[in-house]
């Protein structure tokens, strides 16, 4: 059927706009997609500004170091967070999954199983947690801030029944080694971690037809069904990914912490989710950039960080950490920027007329 | 119809003169101009409309209507220029200025709250209150009922809004309008969702509003509402007004010809407008029969139908709104789920459990609603053009961007689609050009049949037209195509019609069978 595709006249009035239109939209098509990504750099980059202006110990390697490695978790977190809610859901289990796989890391090790092997099935019980929230959406139709609730529930209580005690204790050298102390050319390795989750999410976001689907999918699932996208099969992916990536985050905890224990991540759902939406993504899906998000994890970890060094107490800093979720998304994409340039050419319409 | 304005494009002056001796001018815009940055959408539009009139504003996409809509109803205010609603000079701060004044809009998508009753959503914002506190829900209700009177409409005022037919929901926000005594109403194409019977029901609604003196401006596409509805057209191009055209002694050729600038003398929606016989759009059929149906039903919707699809055909469904046509469609694309009956192809039973099923087999669906099923918003025009060929598009699932935005650069230049780049959103562009985006989209899937639902719903004649021609082109180049539609002249440029009622296929005409006027279809709609 190629004949079908050459026989169209390849005239039929080409694409000439006027050059006028044409460059103007192009010029704010171009704006409008660079516009949500510098401005989160440049608040990241005012908030370390800020820091270095009001703590002497803030620009020092050590605390960069601390700052990124405590980062490292949530940005892990984040990415699964991300692809889920550019499909227009949204995963509320992922801190209990990230308690589980601490817990399960724990007992496994405990019972005297091989790290690796401890690994990989810590790894696969959290993508069965994940696989079940995509069964949950997509077969039965639950909306997904509903079925990962339940889950969120219901995962925790599984951990507080298999833990049994408080906490377990992690002796294992080589976990603790791999996902916490150790390091690769001078990058310790839960940086090393989620620089490679990063760049893999960004480069799958962008140049995969799996990237591309779920793009389609979180902006319209109806016409994503009628071209033939594998709607329901790519939903469950997301959140078995969203799942490994929850234990992955768990792994790196539990090596940092060397316990396990369900009272771990405690609201680590929430922060994901925050640092997402921080990043510009929609929460009705289709929109976003999995990179922003991780910008978005820094920009919330470096203000606790400033507090915490400037001795702010933790509960003034739910309260400006909240403050600050809501002026980055104002700013990236509730079209703040817009309405304050709008306030000023109304109340200054001169520029204009001149 | 009362009180004819000639409204010509002369001297403000002299229409000045003429308005004290013929009906007096409700509302009149001179010199309104308004640009957007980068754009002038709107380069000096002056009209005037006669009170108790109905008054058309018609246009291309593009052209500005919209934003003249926008100005009139409060939304945008102008650049430059005057609006005088019964002689008074008018500025609009908001909506609710423009209401105050007594100008209301009712736009196509409709603005109540389906969860509240009939008489809270007329009174909305201002519920009669009893003590100060308590509504007064019997007042409310029997206001109600009076309001829908004055629209020829009895409805239960206390039942919600949500359980009424799109119809009846527009003659509630006809009330409401009239509640808060509207002296002008705004009509941005209030029939594009109703089905024809209603369509009539609505005009006798708007004659009656116009004879009791209320002054009507309605906006809409289509050719034959204008002229059996309205008094005067203002035709819109390219930001002034093109046309001042009195309906009485004008042809709907004029009109069309002042919208796109050109005249269409010899094109299939010139054939259409002028009643003559639509020439087919099909090359006519050969003999391979490419699918068949036997016996296909969906409860509730349709019903055993049987018929057979041959290579090369244009093959029409028509039916009013609701008779099954655009669900006979849906199953033949795959969207929808049989409950009976077979669907073979290339004399192959296949089984379409999902629209991939039958895209796989070659057959695309161009959907009936674009927003909510055509396209993908914030995806750019390449993206929308592969979305159903991505495994064709990538290697080991990584998308070849290059060659996915040659072929999408070709698909514009081809199809003529209106864009600054292929990456372009495909929210920003019009529905004539998002409709070709999904066509492309068929095509650089190499569909064998390309099943098309109300392929002209919400675009305008320029770019009607273009998709007549790429139908054509699809057909000519071997393809085959269904084309499901409750308009008759879109019937009419079938190969053959199967027409549809109440679900079921109650006649099968070939395109020789079909009279000029469409009567051969129209008479077993009923």
């Amino acid at each position: 059927m190629s004949r079908t595709l050459s026989s169209l006249p390849p005239t039929s009035g080409a694409p000439s706009p006027s050059p006028s239109s044409s460059i103007s939209s192009r010029l704010r098509g171009s704006a409008l997609r660079a516009l949500p990504k510098s401005y989160l750099i440049l608040v990241l980059l005012a908030i370390i500004a800020v820091g270095y202006y009001v703590s002497d110990d803030f620009l020092t390697f050590r605390n960069a170091e601390n700052v990124i490695t405590a980062a490292s978790i949530v940005v892990v977190l984040a990415i699964g967070q991300y692809f889920v809610i550019l499909t227009g859901g949204i995963d509320l289990s992922v801190g209990s999954v990230l308690a589980m796989s601490t817990v399960i890391t724990a007992l496994t090790l405990q019972a005297g199983m091989p790290a690796g092997a401890s690994v990989v099935f810590v790894l696969i019980c959290c993508a069965v947690a994940g696989l079940i929230n995509g069964i949950l959406v997509v077969w039965l139709n639950i909306p997904p801030f509903i079925a990962t609730l339940a889950m969120m529930s219901a995962v925790k209580g599984f951990s507080y029944i298999i833990q049994s005690t408080s906490l377990i204790e992690i002796r294992n050298q080589w976990i603790i080694e791999a996902f916490s102390r150790g390091s690769f050319l001078g990058i310790r390795n839960p940086v090393l971690i989620f620089i490679i989750v990063a760049v893999v999410a960004a480069l799958v976001a962008k140049y995969t037809t799996f990237g591309r689907s779920l793009y389609a999918i979180g902006g319209n699932p109806e016409a994503s069904r009628l071209s033939g996208l594998p709607v329901a099969r790519n939903l469950i992916i997301t959140y078995t990914i969203s799942g490994v990536l929850a234990g992955l985050a768990g792994l790196i905890a539990a090596s940092q912490l060397r316990q396990g224990s369900s009272l771990i991540g405690v609201g680590y759902e929430l922060d994901a989710i925050a640092a997402v939406v921080v990043g510009g993504a929609s929460l009705m899906g289709g929109k976003g950039d999995p990179l922003n998000a991780v910008i978005g994890v820094f920009i919330l970890t470096t203000i606790i960080n400033i507090m915490n060094l400037v001795g702010i107490s933790s509960e003034p800093q739910l309260v400006i950490k909240g403050a600050v979720i809501i002026l980055a998304v104002f700013l990236s994409s509730a079209g703040g920027v817009q309405r304050i340039s709008g306030f000023f050419s109304k109340r200054f319409p001169r520029t204009r007329a001149a | 119809m009362l009180a004819h304005n000639p409204v010509s494009p002369s001297t403000a002056a002299a229409e000045a003169a003429r308005d004290t001796h013929t009906g007096a001018s409700e509302l009149r815009l001179d010199g309104v101009t308004k640009s957007y940055p980068g754009v002038q959408a709107l380069k000096g539009v002056s009209f005037s409309v006669a009170r108790g009139s109905i008054h058309a504003l018609a246009g291309q996409n593009g052209a500005g209507k919209s934003t003249l809509v926008k100005i009139l109803s409060g939304a945008e205010s102008p650049d430059n220029g005057t609006i005088r609603l019964g002689g008074e000079l008018q500025r609009f701060r908001d909506p609710m200025d423009a209401q105050r004044a007594g100008i209301h809009t009712i736009y196509q998508e409709l603005s109540l709250v389906p969860s509240l009753s009939v008489a809270e959503n007329i009174f909305l914002g201002q519920l009669p209150r009893r003590a100060g506190a308590f509504v007064d829900w019997q007042r409310m209700q029997a206001e109600a009922r009076t309001a829908l009177d004055r629209v020829g409409f009895h409805l239960d005022v206390r039942r919600p809004v949500g359980s009424y037919s799109t119809a009846e929901q527009q003659a509630v926000e006809l009330a409401k309008a009239l509640h808060k005594d509207a002296r002008v109403l705004l009509l941005d194409e209030p029939t594009s969702t109703l089905p024809l019977p209603d369509v009539e029901r609505l005009f006798t609604v708007l004659r009656s509003l116009s004879e009791q003196g209320v002054t009507l401006l309605y906006i809409s596409h289509r050719m034959d509402e204008l002229f059996s509805l309205c008094d005067a057209v203002t035709v819109l191009r390219d930001g002034v007004n093109a046309a001042d055209l009195k309906t009485a002694n004008s042809k709907p050729a004029d009109v069309v010809t002042a919208m796109v600038g050109k005249s269409l003398e010899g094109s299939i929606a010139d054939a259409a407008l002028r009643g003559e016989r639509s020439p087919s759009l099909g090359s006519g059929p050969r003999e391979r029969v490419i699918l068949s149906a036997r016996d296909l039903s969906e409860q509730g919707y349709v019903e055993n139908v049987t018929f057979e699809l041959r290579e090369g055909e244009v093959l029409g469904i028509s039916g009013l709104i609701g008779s099954g046509q655009s669900e006979l469609a849906g199953l033949i694309a795959g969207a929808r789920r049989r409950t009976s009956g077979e669907i073979r192809v290339d004399g192959k039973a296949v089984d379409f459990r999902a629209p991939r099923d039958a895209i796989r087999r070659g057959v695309g669906l161009l959907p009936q609603d674009r927003k909510a099923a055509g396209f993908i918003p914030d995806m750019g025009v390449a993206g929308n053009i592969t979305l159903a060929s991505l495994p064709q598009f990538s290697r080991l699932s990584v998308i070849q961007s290059r060659r996915e935005r040659n072929v999408a650069g070709d698909m514009v230049a081809r199809l003529g689609m209106k864009v600054s780049g292929v990456h372009q959103p495909l929210k920003t562009l019009s529905g004539g050009t998002q409709q070709k985006a999904i066509l492309a989209r068929w095509l650089v899937r190499q569909s064998r049949i390309l099943v098309c639902d109300e392929p002209t719903r919400g675009v305008d004649v320029g770019a009607k037209e273009d998709m007549y021609e790429l139908i054509r082109e699809f057909a000519q180049a071997g393809g085959t195509v269904v084309v499901a539609s409750s308009e008759i002249t879109e019937a009419m440029m079938c190969d053959r019609v199967l027409v549809m009622a109440r679900g079921k296929v109650v006649a099968e005409l070939d395109h020789d069978d079909i009279d000029p006027s469409g009567n051969a279809i129209l008479e077993r709609f009923a």
